[in-house]
């Protein structure tokens, strides 16, 4: 079933011609692996994977893959697509709706093509965060004998200094399989060192793989586009997509680098709001407010003056400043039709230390 | 010649003096006259003592203009003038106007003093401002300062410039956009750094799932 690969895509598509700012990281990651699958002698295993990812607005979308060549000379390969959006529903609680697609082949068997929809309810305040979700999609790998696919999933986390403890469990129908996964990770954060543990087990009607796995991923930053990944562990089968369960250790690099990134010019940095930046060049600010409204703002680049803002566009006001703004943090307020002073809707609020916020604009 | 020097020296201590009674000008018109000596008996304390006066200034005008009354003004400015002094503590004994002000705002922030620190350390040739700036700001967006602490030192060691550090805080401008497209950035917070890939969940940026090494 191919059609989730499509949705996935049009959903890549669909964010392209919006106005807001787009980032896109490209990453390649290159290992050597030595590695036991199940039903397989060891073999070492030499990997490159590509992978692109796009975000604006409130869209997500990717694409990756992975070519692996094994010591007998076959090859493996791997390719999906996915794409996420969603939104705040009210209050901690959000909405987000993902569809990924996937093909895989080995030599010159046909491919595994898998793809679903993925519904999720998630629930963020601060360092708790709580979601429920599932998926329903379909596979053709063989040895399910049918190809639909269904699952829920729950899980939690709460963030500690420099420790994040993650839980999951997940019910998953895939043809005549069905099992439950129950998994526990901790993500951890020193300086250049990122550290992910799991582990997990798996219960139910199980066709073939690990019941139990256990698995560390530890990346160490050289530099921000160069960083050495090393990892060891097993993982269990993954019925859907097709790949088997595995013991392996492996060592690599990733080189990332983000382009599309609109870098700010003129020493300016550029906040995303919508499809409207706050600042459009070293000079120029513009700010969302109330259509056919008197705004003005003032900022310690005004010396705390008022200064008029002209509607650019109904609902966008633009004031351009005598000189550019200097690099640092900056505050800033506006006010409408001579009210109150308040926050522009695109900065973040902080303590004004008179009983009132400003706006918190950080210039490169 | 051999008095060269000492000219040299009363010039630049009358060009210091004339600057400081220009800025302290700037007041004098915005406030009583009671009002503007304690502002004035403030900004000479912090002076003599080595920091700038220039926010100190700044939060004056930043008061008249609010309304706020001149007793809080007052109060306000001598508070400021002690963090910022507590600020240059915390970054090892020295910083410029726009790193005492950036260092204030985040410790105000609740980022802790051992990062100030930490960040003088590993940009001990660099100027510390936006790296401050941007925690202070991620905390302001809702991060927990000790993962914001975390996210920037993190940048900082990997020797990230000004510029990609300020870019930070727009990669969580969406909450929906639930990671960062910055390897190791925000993403990592989970859930979805962990399940990424495995599960229904979004594919952590940067880090494709966990595909490799596959079937033999």
């Amino acid at each position: 079933m191919r059609w989730p690969i499509g949705v996935a895509i049009a959903g890549v598509l669909s964010g392209l011609p919006c106005r807001a700012a787009a980032q896109f990281l490209t990453t390649i990651d290159a290992n050597v692996a030595n590695a036991t699958y199940d039903g397989y002698l060891t073999s070492a295993v030499y990997t490159v994977a590509p992978s692109v990812v796009f975000g604006i607005g409130p869209i997500r979308a990717g694409a990756d893959g992975a070519y692996s060549e094994f010591e007998s000379g076959h090859g493996s390969g791997i390719v999906g697509v996915n794409a996420l959006g969603g939104t705040k529903i009210y209050g901690p609680l959000y909405w987000e709706l993902g569809a990924e697609g996937t093909a895989l082949w080995y030599r010159s068997n046909p491919p595994v093509v898998s793809g679903d929809f993925t519904p999720r309810l998630r629930f963020d305040r601060g360092p708790f965060k709580a979601w429920v979700g599932g998926a329903f999609g379909s596979s053709d790998n063989d040895s399910l004998h049918g190809s639909f696919v269904d699952r829920f999933d729950a899980g939690l986390s709460y963030a500690l200094p420099h420790v994040t403890p993650v839980f999951t469990i997940a019910t998953t129908h895939a043809g005549h399989a069905q099992y439950t996964d129950v998994d526990a990770a901790i993500q951890s954060e020193l300086g250049r060192f990122s550290l992910i543990a799991t582990g997990g087990h798996r219960a139910g009607t199980l066709l073939g793989g690990s019941a139990s796995w256990l698995s560390a991923e530890l990346h160490v930053t050289l530099t921000s586009n160069l960083s050495f990944v090393f990892a060891g562990g097993s993982y269990p089968v993954d019925l859907v997509r097709g790949t088997p369960g595995a013991r392996f250790i492996s060592a690599g690099v990733r080189l990332s680098r983000p382009f599309g990134v609109h870098k700010p010019s003129m020493g300016a940095v550029r906040y995303s709001n919508s499809s409207n930046d706050v600042l459009v060049d070293a000079r120029t600010l513009r700010f969302t407010a109330q259509a056919n409204a008197h705004v003005e703002l003032m900022a310690d680049f005004t010396n705390w003056q008022p200064v008029p803002m002209t509607e650019v566009r109904p609902g966008l006001f633009q004031v351009t400043l005598p000189e550019a703004i200097r690099s640092g943090p900056h505050r800033v307020n506006i006010r409408v039709d001579n009210g109150d002073w308040s926050v522009p809707n695109e900065l973040p609020p902080v303590i004004d230390d008179f009983g009132g916020k400003a706006g918190a604009l950080v210039v490169p | 010649m051999k008095y060269a020097g000492a000219v040299v020296l009363g010039l630049v201590v009358v060009t210091v003096r004339l600057d400081a009674q220009a800025n302290d000008d700037r007041l004098r018109g915005l406030f009583d006259p009671p009002t503007y000596a304690q502002l004035h008996a403030v900004l000479d304390s912090a002076r003599t003592a080595g920091l700038p006066t220039e926010p100190l200034i700044d939060k004056a005008l930043e008061g008249s203009a609010k309304h706020a009354s001149s007793d809080r003004i007052v109060t306000v400015v001598r508070d400021l003038s002690a963090r910022l002094a507590d600020t240059r503590t915390a970054l090892g004994g020295y910083g410029t106007a726009d790193e005492l002000s950036a260092g204030t705002a985040a410790l105000r922030a609740g980022i802790a003093p051992a990062t100030l620190a930490d960040l003088r350390r590993l940009r001990h040739n660099e100027q510390v401002t936006i790296p401050l700036a941007v925690a202070a700001e991620l905390v302001a967006r809702g991060v927990r300062p000790d993962s914001a602490s975390a996210q920037v030192l993190r940048l900082a060691a990997a020797g990230a410039p000004d510029v990609e550090l300020a870019t930070l805080p727009r990669s969580l401008a969406s909450p929906s956009v639930v990671s960062s497209l910055y390897p190791g950035g925000p993403g990592f917070s989970a859930p979805t750094a962990v399940d990424g890939g495995k599960s229904s969940g979004p594919v952590e940026a940067g880090r494709p799932p966990k595909r490799s090494p596959q079937r033999p």
